[in-house]
């Protein structure tokens, strides 16, 4: 974007870094990557990762530093971190989809039903507000500690974005084409399945995406609060026994895994909102 | 992000002007107030009743029923006021991080979003944080902070900056071209562009932001009380579960239910009294 009027000049930016005969062309190439996106964002992360080092070096119990982070993912990633990965993946998936099986349905019948609009909606507003980790001990009573309590935080961290968004959607569906689905006769389930589902696409598949980011922030807070399992059980071990860097090397793994997710995701979504390209698809 | 708006009476009524007076004469039951709230009434007595008969005959330690929540809710409340001082600590933290998110995030959003280099510089590790869990934070704040209050207003303040840097930088990078232009015609300089352009052409961003963030901070108070400090309502919720005391448990689950929606219903209200002319 600004890179035209900062390459403009190269030899005043060499100057003006203090860089003099041989050590001009390098600080003339480090000049002109702080001038483009990813060459910001690289010197960014460049300097950050420098000073974290040299702060962690000194005082190693308290931040660790990344080349020790490097090191422990280098020892731990294949035997530990990944089959811990691996059974939160398992509980999240089994969760969430349970939450999108009961939540889109749900979602549906009550933007299509008054009576249902009516008597669910405080609940699953209210329910969608507020902070789901605040369930986890009823949660632990009914569910115990193992497989159905992570599943069980799952659902109830994820089922409310997806009935949410659902229901509004379903109840944005054009009045016109609802029109003409009765003037022709259309019976209740046809309407659903031609008019209703399709309108609300995009929205279901928005709740599908902040179910999702929420379903695995759920997963996390049962290991950590409650399971001996699973990526958070790593995380709150390795904090328990001070191993810094072994703590952060699933942190930054469920930070990329998040990112992937929600972009994935997005991109998916974006196809998907575009109610003529999915009916071409089929 | 949308937050559930249930019910909108009006907007079932009348669509098309000259067919509207017949339609709303034979507005149906369900759609009249004392049609909505006869069932809200039906529905609110069945659960009620339902849970009520279900419960007498479980262990009180699975389940309690209403009533017994009611008199434990008594207890708590008027008799030996144990509820009120987890409360006030609650909501400190909330009202502590939530101000420091706001003061925090809507100048870094703005920085971002007028600048470039700022923009490219931080937004690494915004996306990052954004994305991450943040309770997987947890454990390492409590390394760094021990468990004391600036743990509770470090975590809740993690938990709700980013929605208002993402919304504020999103509103200044919305800002009208035109009026920036003019702004530059008359050799305003940024400080003025942002007093009088930018800071009230973003007022509906930074209200979203906001209603996020306090909807993230409250989530963020409670995962900090009952995963590290134990004070508060969170750690009510937590010492109630550990001790099988459901009644009690109950009591502190629903009032931080309660508030949740009020917050979100206040700032609702502020944000169409502050933006009236935003149409939503």
């Amino acid at each position: 974007m600004s890179a035209d009027t900062s390459s403009a000049d190269p030899t005043a930016r060499a100057v003006a870094t203090g860089a003099a005969g041989a050590g001009g062309g390098l600080a003339a190439r480090i000049g002109a990557m702080g001038s483009s996106a990813a060459g910001l964002r690289i010197l960014s992360l460049a300097v950050v990762l420098a000073l974290w080092e040299l702060f962690g070096r000194g005082s190693p119990l308290v931040a660790s530093y990344p080349s020790q982070i490097v090191a422990a993912a280098w020892t731990d990633l294949v035997p530990v971190v990944l089959p811990a990965f691996a059974e939160s993946l398992w509980g999240f998936a089994v969760g969430y989809g349970i939450s999108a099986v009961i939540g889109i349905p749900i979602g549906l019948v009550m933007s299509q039903s008054r009576i249902a609009e009516l008597a669910l909606a405080p609940y699953v507003s209210a329910l969608y507000a507020m902070p789901r980790v605040a369930l986890i001990p009823i949660l632990i009573i009914w569910l115990g500690v193992s497989f159905e309590l992570r599943v069980g935080v799952v659902i109830v961290s994820g089922i409310f974005a997806i009935i949410t968004n659902t229901y509004l959607g379903g109840k944005e569906v054009s009045d016109e084409l609802l029109d003409v689905g009765r003037a022709f006769k259309a019976s209740r389930l046809r309407m659903l399945r031609t008019i209703v589902i399709p309108g609300s696409v995009p929205y279901i598949f928005a709740g599908l995406r902040i179910g999702m980011a929420r379903s695995l922030i759920g997963i996390v807070v049962a290991e950590i609060a409650a399971s001996s399992a699973g990526v958070g059980n790593l995380i709150k071990v390795n904090a328990q026994y001070l191993q810094m860097g072994k703590m952060f090397v699933p942190i930054i793994l469920l930070g990329i895994f998040a990112i992937a997710l929600t972009q994935a995701f997005a991109r998916l979504e974006a196809r998907m909102a575009d109610p003529a390209s999915w009916k071409a698809n089929r | 992000m949308s937050t559930a708006t249930p019910t909108r009476p009006s907007a079932a009524s009348p669509a098309d002007g000259a067919q509207s007076a017949p339609r709303t004469t034979a507005l149906p039951f369900l759609q009249r107030p004392a049609g909505v709230w006869t069932v809200r009434l039906v529905t609110f007595l069945v659960i009620i009743g339902a849970w009520e008969l279900y419960a007498a005959d479980l262990p009180r330690a699975l389940l309690a029923p209403p009533s017994e929540v009611l008199d434990s809710f008594w207890q708590q409340v008027v008799v030996d006021r144990s509820l009120q001082g987890a409360l006030a600590s609650s909501l400190i933290s909330l009202v502590g991080g939530f101000a420091l998110s706001m003061a925090v995030g809507v100048p870094l959003g703005i920085a971002m979003g007028r600048s470039r280099k700022v923009e490219f510089t931080v937004d690494p590790y915004v996306v990052f944080l954004y994305a991450t869990p943040n309770v997987a934070l947890v454990p390492l704040f409590v390394i760094w902070l021990g468990f004391e209050f600036k743990l509770r207003l470090a975590y809740v303040f993690i938990s709700s900056v980013f929605p208002v840097v993402i919304n504020v930088m999103t509103g200044v990078k919305n800002v009208s071209p035109d009026l920036l232009e003019c702004g530059h015609s008359f050799t305003a300089n940024e400080r003025q562009k942002l007093r009088a352009i930018v800071l009230p052409s973003i007022i509906p961003y930074i209200m979203t932001g906001a209603r996020q963030a306090l909807s993230h901070a409250w989530v963020g108070v409670i995962v900090a009380e009952m995963l590290a400090t134990l004070t508060g309502m969170g750690g009510l919720i937590l010492t109630y579960g550990n001790q099988f005391r459901t009644a009690d448990m109950l009591v502190s689950i629903v009032v931080i239910a309660v508030l949740a929606v009020v917050l979100q219903m206040g700032l609702a209200w502020l944000q169409t009294r502050l933006t009236p002319w935003e149409q939503r």
